[in-house]
């Protein structure tokens, strides 16, 4: 296995460490898209091209200090397997765009995996800051240093007016998108979601499922985040994003409460089912694992559960995945064996916790 | 307002398309609308920015492969420009979902990514941070702020107000940056 992955599968994911919480916000992530100077973007760059771009970031990567060097990791893409490759984009630290490259790319992931850059993405470099919770001020204030140092180290792609040239215009300007992923079960339940959707859409919000466009509401989280780059100043996008995000938490939470309140056996429940599906089940696809582990972070969250904690609930939630999955059984295993090892780890967490 | 795809659920999605200078309007429920989405119908800001930009070609004379299959690519390649430096042309900007080739390509199409802004953003001008070595000094930015408020006072006094809001736009942002790097908030 590539010592790397190896180092990174020996702690939890960073982005779902127990974090001063509010029930709701699961994480926070501020990436920022970066092109180099006279290079064409990696869509058109040519091989040799693209193995430039590769080694200049990751000599700017590897200088003291920056993304939290000397402890900083550096994968090609090329030199890892499939699983392993699953393995980074499922600790979000790689897009799948980019383990599929088709031209050589990278990434470099800070020791605490806080941090990231990915080289030859859809732009020369996407870095991402990420947290458990909801601490975008955090996330802005370290990526900006990151930004800085390696702003020092490579000539960015820029324009006096339209600010960071990217590859799609959708993100030029900043090349910020900050986004928040929200475990929303109350407003699912209660039959609310379609408007409070509809309503952050109208604010100019992006709402997204978990593993991006398309994928739905699958396990009742959401992704929201910013559309806008360009008009407007990196500190006020963020500001703007936070305030929709704190309005979301507050009706979250009173969704919850009414819930309790009005329609208490429903929720039970719902919760309850979860419970007994992840316990006895002996296939599981990761959809249902997904779905019925969002019953059972509600149970915590809302303190029916007595032996159950948080960190079970979230380090499951990365173990389930595929790559993760594999890793684990060092073994490469078809689909239908994969539910059946998934089974096996959901009953085994889940009675030592009963 | 019943959804114009299923006809029974509510529209909650509004969308406004123009097609040769006409518009149509469709209205979505949410279902009908992600349905459109996973079809490609619909990109990641409710609509296809490669559309728009391929609409833009042919109001600018070229056909759509659609209309003229045999002679389209011929005659896209010939009234598009091709960027000087990666040889993007309007054709593979279309074919990438509206990405571009190079940050050269902003000035060889700027024409067409400008109608594009326009449409996904919310302003034309970048507000914000810039790279530490363009200048992010006190000296720098003040020498900005000189260079274009002659800017400024040319476009006034060649009447191109677009160009000069535009300019004015830059000129607060540079003097915001300027307070914050002062420490003291926004200076008039």
């Amino acid at each position: 296995m590539n010592p790397g992955i190896r180092r990174l599968l020996q702690n939890p994911a960073s982005f779902l460490t127990s974090a001063p919480s509010d029930g709701v916000c699961i994480s926070s992530r501020i990436r920022l898209s970066r092109n180099l100077a006279g290079t064409p973007f990696p869509l058109a760059a040519s091989p040799e091209e693209a193995v430039r771009v590769v080694d200049e970031v990751k000599n700017a990567c590897s200088r003291p200090s920056v993304i939290g060097c000397p402890e900083c990791l550096f994968f090609d893409i090329e030199s890892l397997d499939d699983m392993e490759k699953l393995a980074l984009t499922e600790r979000r630290l790689a897009s799948a765009d980019l383990i599929t490259s088709p031209i050589p790319a990278a990434v470099a992931v800070s020791g605490d995996e806080s941090c990231a850059v990915m080289v030859n993405e859809e732009d020369h470099l996407r870095m991402q800051v990420l947290h458990p919770g909801f601490r975008l001020e955090e996330c802005w204030k370290q990526i900006a240093a990151l930004d800085d140092e390696l702003g020092d180290e490579l000539d960015f792609a820029w324009d006096d007016e339209l600010g960071y040239l990217t590859a799609c215009p959708t993100n030029l300007g900043t090349g910020l998108r900050a986004s928040v992923m929200l475990h929303l079960p109350g407003l699912v339940l209660s039959g609310e979601i379609d408007a409070t959707v509809h309503g952050i859409n109208k604010l100019g919000l992006a709402v997204r499922g978990i593993y991006g466009e398309g994928s739905g509401n699958l396990g009742h989280l959401y992704q929201i985040s910013n559309q806008v780059t360009l008009g407007e100043s990196e500190e006020s996008i963020i500001e703007q994003l936070s305030a929709v995000i704190r309005q979301i938490v507050e009706y979250e939470r009173r969704a919850r409460v009414k819930l309790l309140r009005e329609d208490r056996f429903s929720l039970l429940d719902h919760v309850g089912r979860a419970y007994g599906t992840l316990q006895n089940c002996y296939r599981l696809s990761v959809n249902e694992a997904l779905e019925s582990l969002s019953g059972i972070r509600l149970g915590v969250e809302l303190g029916l559960f007595q032996h159950l904690g948080i960190g079970t609930v979230n380090e499951l939630f990365v173990e389930l995945a595929p790559g993760h999955l594999q890793i684990r059984s060092e073994l490469a295993l078809p689909e239908d064996e994969q539910n059946i090892l998934r089974a096996k780890l959901f009953r085994t967490k889940l009675r030592e916790r009963s | 307002m019943l959804c114009d795809k299923c006809k029974k659920r509510e529209a909650t999605i509004h969308i406004k398309e123009v097609h040769d200078g006409k518009c149509i309007s469709t209205n979505l429920c949410t279902e009908c609308a992600k349905e459109k989405e996973l079809s490609g119908g619909l990109g990641a800001f409710g609509f296809n920015l490669a559309e728009v930009i391929f609409n833009m070609g042919k109001t600018n004379g070229t056909k759509s492969p659609e209309e003229e299959p045999q002679s389209a690519e011929v005659g896209e390649e010939a009234s598009s420009p091709v960027c000087p430096r990666c040889g993007w042309t309007l054709e593979k900007m279309r074919k990438a979902a509206g990405k571009l080739g190079c940050s050269e390509c902003y000035h060889t199409f700027s024409k067409w990514v400008g109608m594009a802004v326009e449409q996904v953003q919310r302003g034309k001008v970048h507000v914000g941070r810039r790279p530490r070595r363009r200048g992010r000094t006190l000296s720098g930015i003040r020498l900005e702020i000189d260079r274009l408020q002659l800017e400024l006072a040319a476009a006034v006094s060649a009447e191109e107000y677009e160009k000069a809001a535009q300019v004015r736009d830059r000129i607060n942002a540079l003097k915001n940056e300027l307070g914050k790097l002062n420490g003291e908030g926004v200076r008039k």
